[in-house]
């Protein structure tokens, strides 16, 4: 994988050899940029021809369908084309040129990122109509996170486990930092604790985005193929599950503000929601403010 | 008290209290100079990549680690750049760090490695 990782162990050591090959496994079978990965093979092909999905593409594919439909296509496995449309598949250059798509090319497009293109019988998958993609971009680190977890604790290690900023506490409670979505004089926003068995991701507006005229355009759509621009500038997870909280930081983002903290709040889940006029809105978690740039809302929905 | 010391103890230019006290206020002086201008030995190592903090790890004990092509080794207190895979090596060249607000630089592969006093947080996400 191409993306940074990081394991902090507090004792012993592991296998580099090992830890990568987790990690290239997982390139091999879900990366866009890698064209003999199983989702590019399956991404090129035409429509109507079954393509049979390995053990794990399954899995990831049932787990996309279900978080599709709990978050009611917030969190869109099937948005590719459009992903492709507006110019965010890597590799992705900030300063390069950049063109806002018209609303026709987006209304052509977007029938096709929708579940309904897509047929599972057993372990088969067929695609209805040509330039249907999958893309598991938005939980593949969580999956990745999951799976070292899962090596750490076979091998008896304790340790903070990073993969491209997604985190994992091992058999111990961690404190961590959220960065700042801004340019800041402060290292981190807030500090809050990850406790044993947790991990976090964040999604944000910062990642990958180009501005036009001021205007600044994320890689993240909403439902209706336009860059979210929702007042929300990063949405962070913590929960049991890498994917979860890697799929659901991504949805939330697409939700909003409002409709993200009820979710958040009947579901049960910890979040930290940061909007773009400085507030910080919490569920379920205890922040402490470091950047006092920023201000921790403190109604409760 | 004797009649010596009585003329000493009161003599025109000085007392012999005056000593202390000046060599009491100068010790002082220095002391405060010395922690002023002393660098404070940093306790931890803060690792950034593209401008984001990515790690912190204590100085107290010895180990090499790798971030993004930049391979980093502590040992006896102090950080340097063991390896890189940057053209320049300007990194690698750098000497050891130790003190607070130090740090290294590698530009190719955007990894500043500094020292820091305290350790408030394990790690960061974004």
């Amino acid at each position: 994988m191409g993306t940074f990782y990081d394991i902090s162990l507090e004792n012993g050591s592991v296998s580099n050899e090992e830890v990568q090959d987790i990690l290239d496994k997982i390139d091999n079978l879900f990366s866009l940029s890698n064209q003999s990965s199983e989702l590019s093979r399956f991404n090129n092909l035409e429509k109507n021809l079954s393509f049979t999905l390995g053990k794990e593409t399954l899995f990831l594919y049932n787990r996309a369908l279900e978080l599709y439909s709990q978050t009611n296509g917030a969190f869109n496995p099937f948005i590719y084309p459009l992903i492709e449309l507006w110019g965010f598949t890597p590799p992705f250059n900030q300063f390069a040129n950049h063109v806002i798509p018209t609303s026709s090319q987006i209304n052509c497009l977007l029938p096709l990122c929708d579940s309904n293109n897509f047929v599972l019988v057993g372990n088969s998958l067929t695609k209805l109509n040509d330039g249907c993609k999958l893309d598991f971009g938005a939980i593949a680190k969580g999956y990745a996170l999951d799976q070292l977890r899962s090596y750490l604790l076979d091998k008896n290690k304790t340790a903070l486990i990073n993969v491209g900023g997604n985190l994992a506490s091992v058999r111990k409670d961690y404190t961590i930092g959220l960065a700042s979505p801004r340019e800041s004089e402060f290292s981190y926003l807030l500090s809050f604790q990850l406790k044993d068995g947790y991990t976090c991701s964040t999604s944000g507006d910062y990642e990958k985005y180009f501005t036009i005229d001021g205007q600044r355009y994320c890689h993240i759509l909403d439902k209706n193929g336009y860059s979210v621009n929702n007042g929300v500038m990063s949405v962070s997870i913590i929960h049991k599950d890498g994917l979860m909280a890697d799929a659901l930081s991504t949805a939330v983002m697409v939700m909003g503000l409002d409709e993200g903290l009820k979710f958040c709040k009947n579901n049960g889940i910890s979040a930290i929601i940061v909007t773009s006029n400085n507030q910080i809105h919490t569920s379920n978690i205890d922040v402490k403010l470091k950047d006092t740039n920023y201000f921790i809302n403190e109604q409760k929905a | 008290m004797n009649k010596r010391l009585k003329h000493y103890a009161n003599g025109k230019y000085f007392k012999v209290a005056d000593i202390f006290i000046f060599a009491i206020l100068l010790i002082a002086l220095v002391i405060s100079l010395v922690f002023i201008f002393l660098p404070q030995k940093g306790e931890f190592v803060e690792i950034y990549h593209s401008g984001k903090i990515v790690k912190k790890i204590s100085l107290t004990e010895d180990t090499v680690f790798e971030i993004s092509g930049v391979t980093i080794q502590i040992k006896d207190g102090e950080v340097c750049v063991a390896k890189s895979s940057c053209p320049d090596q300007l990194c690698v060249k750098n000497s050891h760090i130790k003190k607070e607000g130090e740090s290294i630089i590698c530009l190719p592969n955007q990894v500043i490695v500094k020292i820091s006093g305290e350790k408030e947080i394990d790690g960061v996400t974004q």
